[in-house]
């Protein structure tokens, strides 16, 4: 069964490199997938308590920031990495340019989380207005941006197997 | 958009090396510092000194015409000293009492930073020893990070970190068994950031003073812990009753009356992270009933854009202080030479501890410094006088602290990592 879906795989997106490698297995599928919607929280946590914090400049809400930042960042690193890995090792891993796109924007996104990073390790006010806020709205946006190219690669190469 | 492009313009130009040129650390120095603008780098310039203690007979440097040597050694982190009338030494050997917890991921950055620069070898002891002779024995324990000593007649006051004791002292006394009275509470834990409570009596003897350090680097533990802090209290001897005597003070220390007079005189900590030569740490009189800025200016009414709320009255009653250190040099002893051993130069000048910098990419401090006084005032700028405590190597041998003068006008000095109290004398 596994097979059949390769094979379907291939069809829609041919492959240029050599056919070596296992083919990602459906847990492996579904692990990386919940790296990315913990990114996707923490980052969208981190923004929103740069905007309470910036109504409220009460510390409590720029401490939330620093942490989710530093654990979105931590959760962006482990998708940063298993995607290079699964480029090299699965064989069925795909090679759209849309997937590309997926991951030139998560990868912009850890760029610009890990300076928000850097912004929020300051103390009080600056730590969040101007830069800080920026970052954390852009590092939001470029995820959500690379969240729609990767559906778009899925509902191109991927056949959901029912059984 | 604007508001983003504007932001990461500053953030490219924060990342950019710094220009080439050198900051002269003495335009710095003396009334009216050289303040560039603030600086908010993307990771602060930092630099820490690997702690490597004092080998085979090495000993910090002193100018021509005068001679240093251990007047103890194998001292528990002698943080500060004060000189009994009968010429015995009291060494305090403290340190913090720990309570800062983790409450952002940089706390966690910021112990790996400072984990390497700690004290070599024992523990902190939380106790006063006592040099008499030129041998030291314990003379009194069960203290909680202790820092300011002031005896008035024959009550000797001990300013924990969270309290101010009250022990009976008799000339000659080697030990303390009294467990003393509690003459007022302190603001100690729970974050407890600047925990060194200053202590010196006014010269009447009626009023004590307690220098009490903020509760964070610029409020980023919240507004609400700097309550009764960033003042210099002023105590009733007698009832224990207090009022903030000056406030807006960050950190103050080596709190001392300048001999003669009603003057009370101070060196504090100002604020880090604004960039290596901001904000310069002071020496100042310090005057009664004053605002000295902190947490909403600096240097009189340098708004920090840090702190918000901000707060344009209390900017608009900030005094600027006297006389500025240069930045970071971090300050934490005072002691006026009204000796006469030292030449005429140093006739009732300042000497200063300066335990040594981190927030910057060149060390500053790390030495004892020296102030000239004339009419009662500062002047000039800050001669470097006992030197050494760091080599080429970025190594530090160990970092001066609380400096006094003994009976015979010689200068010691405590050493918090080289465990060592010095002797600073007038080679004849």
């Amino acid at each position: 069964m596994t097979q059949a879906i390769v094979e379907e795989t291939y069809v829609v997106t041919p492959a240029v490199e050599e056919e070596i490698g296992p083919s990602q297995s459906g847990v492996s599928f579904y692990l990386a997938s919940m790296l990315f919607g913990a990114t996707l929280v923490c980052f969208a946590g981190a923004l929103l308590a740069d905007y309470t914090y910036l109504g409220d400049p009460d510390i409590a809400w720029s401490n939330f920031s620093t942490w989710l930042l530093a654990f979105g960042e931590f959760f962006i690193a482990l998708v940063v990495l298993f995607g290079i890995i699964g480029y090299f090792v699965y064989r069925d891993f795909p090679r759209s340019a849309s997937n590309w796109l997926y991951g030139l924007f998560v990868l912009a996104a850890a760029i610009t989380g890990l300076f928000d990073n850097f912004i929020h390790t300051h103390d009080g006010w600056t730590s969040v207005a101007g830069t800080g806020i920026t970052l954390s709205a852009a590092t939001l946006v470029l995820l959500l941006i690379g969240g729609l190219f990767k559906l778009a690669t899925l509902s191109q190469t991927y056949v959901v197997d029912a059984r | 958009m604007k508001l983003a492009y504007i932001s990461l313009a500053a953030l490219l130009a924060a990342s950019l090396p710094l220009a080439a040129q050198e900051f002269d650390r003495s335009s710095q120095m003396g009334p009216n510092p050289n303040l560039p603008e603030p600086n908010s780098y993307l990771i602060p310039p930092m630099k820490t000194a690997k702690p490597v203690g004092w080998q085979n007979g090495e000993m910090p440097k002193v100018p021509d015409g005068f001679k240093i040597e251990a007047l103890a050694k194998d001292l528990k982190h002698p943080r500060n000293l004060y000189v009994l009338p009968n010429g015995d030494v009291l060494v305090v050997e403290s340190d913090g009492p720990g309570f800062e917890k983790v409450k952002r991921p940089k706390a966690i950055v910021m112990q790996i930073v400072m984990s390497g620069v700690g004290a070599e070898g024992p523990k902190p002891a939380n106790r006063i020893s006592i040099i008499h002779d030129g041998r030291a024995s314990v003379f009194l324990e069960g203290l909680f990070s202790p820092f300011g000593v002031v005896l008035v007649g024959n009550d000797l006051y001990v300013a924990n970190t969270d309290s101010i004791m009250r022990y009976q002292y008799h000339d000659g006394d080697l030990k303390i068994t009294d467990p003393g009275t509690k003459l007022t509470d302190l603001p100690g834990g729970p974050i407890d950031h600047h925990w060194t409570k200053s202590l010196t009596a006014s010269p009447d003897g009626t009023k004590l003073y307690a220098g009490v350090g903020s509760n964070s680097n610029i409020t980023e533990n919240g507004i609400g812990a700097e309550l009764d802090r960033a003042q210099i209290w002023e105590i009733d001897r007698a009832t224990g009753a207090h009022r903030p005597y000056a406030t807006g003070l960050r950190n103050p220390n080596g709190l001392t009356f300048y001999p003669g007079s009603q003057t009370l005189y101070t060196v504090v900590n100002e604020r880090d992270e604004l960039g290596p030569n901001l904000v310069p740490d002071y020496m100042t009189s310090v005057k009664d009933g004053a605002f000295y800025g902190w947490p909403w200016s600096y240097y009189g009414q340098h708004v920090d854009p840090r702190v918000m709320p901000q707060n344009p009255d209390m900017v608009a009653k900030a005094v600027a202080p006297d006389y500025a250190l240069s930045s970071h040099v971090a300050p934490l002893g005072l002691a006026f030479n009204i000796g006469t051993q030292f030449p005429d130069k140093y006739k009732g000048g300042a000497f200063i501890g300066e335990h040594g910098s981190w927030d910057r990419d060149e060390f500053n401090g790390y030495q004892v410094g020296f102030v000239a006084f004339a009419d009662g005032k500062p002047t000039g700028k800050v001669e470097p006088f006992v030197t050494g405590f760091i080599d080429d190597k970025d190594q530090s041998h160990g970092r001066p602290v609380g400096v006094a003068f003994d009976k015979d006008g010689a200068l010691l000095i405590a050493d918090d990592q080289g465990n060592t109290v010095w002797k600073v004398t007038a080679a004849k």
